[in-house]
């Protein structure tokens, strides 16, 4: 009787699955093919980028495309990239950790006003502080700066990582703070030695979701970097279609692949705490 | 207990640290004024590190240079036109103007107007042999501040296999081109191929633009600096537009087509005729073997001499260099950086650099070609202190043209009127 | 250098030896402020330093970026005027709507999809991300580059089918069209997330009764699910518009406004202001406007918020 059942269950379920996988099919025709079209094209040579009728499957296939992409310039978006995404991490956790853990533990009138306009100020279109920002700097030397870029990263992702952070330490027992404080500990050592460890993970998510952020972002490093050796690998995709001298589009397909390889590669690795992530910390944002 | 509690002070000490740091990391890299050792910042487009022949040439230039001026380090940024543009006056406000930088010869007078330059010092007045005068190279008040250092100006491109296939000669006129252009766009080619993107600056409507003006001999602006040219012969420029978007013989995507799809268009024999600038002679013909070269057809009234156009050196505001920099750009002018940047395909710009055993060879054949072209068919003319709006005008204009079915006259006035805006 | 000392300050006003419960009791809240200094330093620093500045550049002459002369509301007034505001504003409402009809639906169908599938839910998963994993810059142009009208393999297709070459970003309303499409098919995936995130929430009873209603999935949809999710589906709407009125990125990298002012949106119109026309006071003006457009939308959002946390 059971098994029937079950069976019965199993087979409704397979048939009611059908067009659930209908709609798979059709998102993968809308996703992949270009991406397919961008990494054929990394992998042919330059000539043939320009065929017409264009072929899907490279011939003969080259990695010139891979190769050439290694230039200094192309090293320094790189590494830019990373030194951005490096500090913003640093300096969003420095700076919200201790904000976060206030905000969910020692409430207030005023500290719910300060929190709703810090979100509300992350709000603001990114264009419109990144313009002023531009016009405000762009006469001192702080402009096309590590420093000037990390903390403009920093305070665009802060919002959301203050509201995530509170999520994680809200789930801590007030108790264990409470004996620790009874037991002498200052706040500072609360929050350095209960709170940080107990909400590990949740820096683990935000760490990578600013990681993510900040190498995906194009333009701050648009705006706010005025020279090549400072901008992002966002915009050395970009320099390779805007310049308007010749035609790179092997090397432009072979930057896109291996520009989108960190995240993705983040991604396969981290999939649980980034998607945990981004689902509890997007709702409440 | 007592280490734990400085815990955190030490770790926003640590962070700060690292900030300040930073700061003076990067500020510390600005060039100092002391005598010595010199550093020149240098802003060019061309990216060194890449593999082909231009940015070969310059890479070895530079290092040629510095190896003959131990004391001069170069220090190359490498900025696109449309970066350089934007930030130049901003830079040079603040005072961090590169010492050296290359600039687009129409855009030069806009980067003196917005004070990006510092004054060419004496010695600049002592080169007497540009191939042409370098009289439209200047400020506000007429003080000369950048120098040639490669030339181009506008040639007709066309694909022969082409014309041979719809049984058609080489166009002289602007007048075959039209009638050309619609036999191949009948035949499914794209006859003319110009666009209106404004991507790249508009640099192909804009370059196609300048060069006709020099054909037809009409200044661009009138004397107060206002842009100038409706109902003079430049309306035929109109007119041809609209004439081969009558006879099919634009591309469809004329309107979002730039200077490097044209060039990938007649690369890859979709592309029956183009205007593009001389420096794609080489490059263009090395990979199509069906493209051929000449001079520019004939306006109604006018003849086939162009803009001379090209990228120049200047120096900018405020450097603390004059002199190294300077030493620079004579050496990226001279003789010897002329015969490596020929080997990169480009045009020296000094009759003695032709003098050099390099041009005697068979390889220098076509550089040698093309700057006979360039100073027999092209005449500096003086641009305003405002190109980039002639170019964004232009390709708005072009784009309504097409789009919305304007007349030739009516892109003339909307060129202007955009340009005056 | 400041943070430091506020650290130093704070770390001797706590003496480790008094009763930690009673003092805890009367001073939180000095001390407490010590914590958010540094957010709220960053805060003045990149987002109301700046709004200030934009506020008093509208209202003063410009030329490049020294300000000039006080002209009061001369740029509003200007802006107000201007013939391609309400061409743009249109513009942004079409393209924000436009993303939002297709990603909010794409969004929640790829969501429930997602939940009912017993296999290869990671697979689906990823590629469900895919779009959005990529930054917006790629987004824009691999598609640029899949829809070139000259080599791109759509072309290829659309030609042999006889149709001739496809050509989205020449023509005013057909790059609109495709920036729009571009967006949503990026912006989707965050739609998707969300509902994700809400879908897990629904209670266990409500789900068996979904199965259990042999109606079908269809009506158990309607009848539980949308209901349930109102109150997600409400703030997606809100994180979305937000999203694609400041939108900048994607349209910046395939058509940067045109052909024909097409795909300005206001925040294009900004971009364009400051970069191309030099124009710093009027666009400023504009992003008032713009910031004034954002504020209404996260009045809303704060409002919903508080009426969901009742």
């Amino acid at each position: 009787m059971t098994t029937v059942v079950a069976t019965r269950r199993k087979k409704g379920a397979g048939l009611r699955a059908i067009p659930a996988w209908i709609y798979v099919l059709v998102s993968a025709l809308l996703v992949l093919p270009p991406v397919a079209w961008v990494l054929s094209t990394s992998l042919k040579v330059e000539a043939d980028t320009i065929d017409f009728p264009p072929a899907w499957i490279p011939d003969p296939f080259s990695s010139g495309g891979y190769a050439g992409l290694l230039t200094s310039t192309n090293i320094r978006f790189f590494v830019n990239s990373l030194i951005y995404a490096g500090g913003s991490i640093v300096l969003a956790l420095l700076i919200c950790i201790p904000a976060a853990y206030v905000a969910t533990r020692f409430r207030s009138r005023r500290m719910e006003t300060l929190m709703t306009g810090i979100l509300v100020l992350s709000m603001v279109p990114a264009i419109v502080v990144f313009i002023a920002l531009y016009s405000m700097f762009v006469q001192t030397a702080l402009i096309n700066t590590y420093p000037m870029l990390i903390v403009v990263y920093t305070a665009i992702i802060c919002g959301q990582t203050i509201l995530f952070l509170r999520n994680f330490i809200e789930n801590i027992p007030v108790e264990i703070e409470e004996a620790a404080a009874i037991d002498g500990c200052s706040r500072p050592q609360i929050l350095m030695r209960i709170v940080l460890p107990l909400i590990r993970p949740g820096i683990a998510a935000v760490a990578i979701f600013i990681f993510v952020f900040v190498w995906n972002d194009f333009l701050v490093g648009t705006v706010l970097a005025t020279t090549e050796d400072m901008k992002t690998v966002q915009n050395g995709i970009v320099r390779y279609i805007s310049t308007g001298f010749g035609n790179f589009w092997a090397l432009f397909s072979a930057f896109v692949v291996v520009a989108f390889l960190p995240v993705l590669g983040i991604f396969a690795a981290f999939q649980r705490w980034f998607i945990a992530g981004l689902t509890s910390g997007g709702v409440k944002g | 207990m007592i280490t734990k509690r400085w815990s955190y002070a030490t770790a926003v000490a640590a962070a700060t640290a690292v900030v300040l740091a930073g700061c003076s990391a990067s500020s510390s890299s600005e060039p100092s004024a002391s005598d010595g050792p010199v550093t020149l910042t240098y802003w060019d487009f061309l990216d060194p590190s890449q593999d082909n022949p231009r940015s070969n040439a310059l890479e070895e230039n530079i290092a040629n240079f510095e190896a003959a001026n131990p004391d001069i380090t170069i220090d190359l940024s490498v900025v696109s036109l449309g970066d350089m543009l934007n930030r130049l006056p901003q830079s040079a406000a603040a005072g961090q103007a590169p010492d050296v930088f290359k600039m687009f010869t129409p855009t030069v007078p806009q980067m003196a107007a917005a004070g990006a330059y510092s004054p060419l010092p004496e010695a600049a007045s002592e080169i007497t042999d540009w191939l042409r005068p370098p009289s439209n190279l200047v400020g506000p008040d007429g003080q000369q501040v950048a120098v040639p250092y490669e030339y181009r100006t506008c040639a007709f491109y066309y694909n022969q296999k082409i014309l041979d296939q719809i049984g058609a000669e080489v166009p002289t006129t602007y007048e075959d081109v039209v009638d050309v252009a619609g036999k191949a766009g009948a035949a499914g080619f794209t006859g003319f191929g110009t666009g209106f993107s404004d991507t790249d600056n508009s640099a192909i409507i804009s370059t196609f633009f300048d060069c006709f003006m020099s054909q037809v001999g009409e200044p661009i602006w009138n004397d107060d600096g206002e842009a100038e040219f409706a109902g003079t012969a430049a309306d035929e420029f109109g007119q041809i537009l609209a004439d081969l978007r009558d006879s099919g013989g634009l591309g469809t995507s004329v309107v979002s087509d730039s200077y490097s799809t044209v060039t990938d268009g007649l690369t890859n024999g979709t592309v029956a005729m183009a205007v593009l600038g001389s420096e794609r002679v080489i490059t263009l013909t090395g990979a199509n073997p069906d493209i051929k070269w000449g001079p520019l057809p004939e306006p109604t009234s006018g003849g086939t001499t162009g803009a001379t156009l090209g990228w120049t050196l200047g120096i900018g505001a405020g450097t603390d260099h004059t002199d190294a920099a300077w030493k620079f750009i004579e050496y990226m002018t001279g003789a010897e950086a002329g015969a490596v940047m020929a080997t990169g395909g480009e045009i020296p710009t000094r009759a003695s650099t032709y003098d050099a055993e390099y041009f005697s060879t068979p390889e220098a054949e076509t550089v040698k070609t093309v700057a006979d072209y360039v100073e027999s068919n092209s005449e500096p003319h003086t641009y305003s202190d405002d190109w980039i709006g002639v170019a964004s005008g232009l390709s708005a204009a072009g784009q309504s043209l097409y789009l919305n079915k304007t007349s030739g006259s009516e892109f003339i006035t909307a060129a202007q009127d955009a340009i005056n805006e | 250098m400041s943070t430091t000392s506020a650290a130093r300050a704070l770390d001797s006003r706590t003496p480790s030896s008094s009763p930690a419960v009673a003092s805890r009791r009367r001073r939180p809240d000095r001390g407490v402020w010590i914590y958010v200094l540094p957010v709220s330093a960053v805060f003045l620093f990149v987002f109301v330093g700046p709004l200030i500045y934009t506020a008093w550049t509208a209202l003063h002459e410009t030329n490049f970026y020294a300000i000039g002369e006080f002209s009061g509301l001369t740029s509003f007034t200007e802006l107000f005027a201007d013939p391609n505001l309400p061409k743009q504003i249109g513009t942004t409402l079409a393209f924000s709507l436009g993303a939002l009809v297709i990603a909010l639906p794409a969004g929640l169908l790829s969501a429930t999809v997602l939940n009912s599938l017993h296999r290869f839910k990671r697979t689906v998963r990823g590629l469900f991300l895919l779009p959005w994993l990529m930054s917006q810059a790629t987004a824009g142009v691999i598609w640029l580059w899949f829809l070139n009208p000259n080599f791109g393999p759509v072309t290829a297709i659309t030609t042999s089918l006889g149709m001739g070459p496809t050509d989205v970003f020449s023509s005013p309303t057909s790059a609109l069209v495709g920036v729009t499409l571009i967006t949503a098919w990026w912006s989707y995936p965050q739609a998707m997330l969300l509902f994700l995130g809400a879908l897990q929430t629904i209670p266990g009873e409500l789900r068996e009764s979904l199965k259990m209603d042999g109606g079908g999935v269809w009506r158990g949809f309607i009848s539980i699910t949308l209901p349930y999710l109102r109150n997600t589906i409400v703030s997606v709407v809100i994180v979305l518009l937000m999203l694609y009125v400041q939108m900048v990125t994607i349209i910046l990298v395939t058509t940067r406004g045109g052909p024909l002012g097409a795909t300005e949106t206001l925040s294009m119109r900004v971009f364009n202001q400051t970069f191309n026309d030099f124009d710093l006071s009027g666009a400023s003006a504009t992003a008032i406007l713009l910031f004034a457009v954002n504020v209404v939308l996260t009045l809303v959002a704060i409002r919903f918020r508080r009426k969901e946390s009742l």
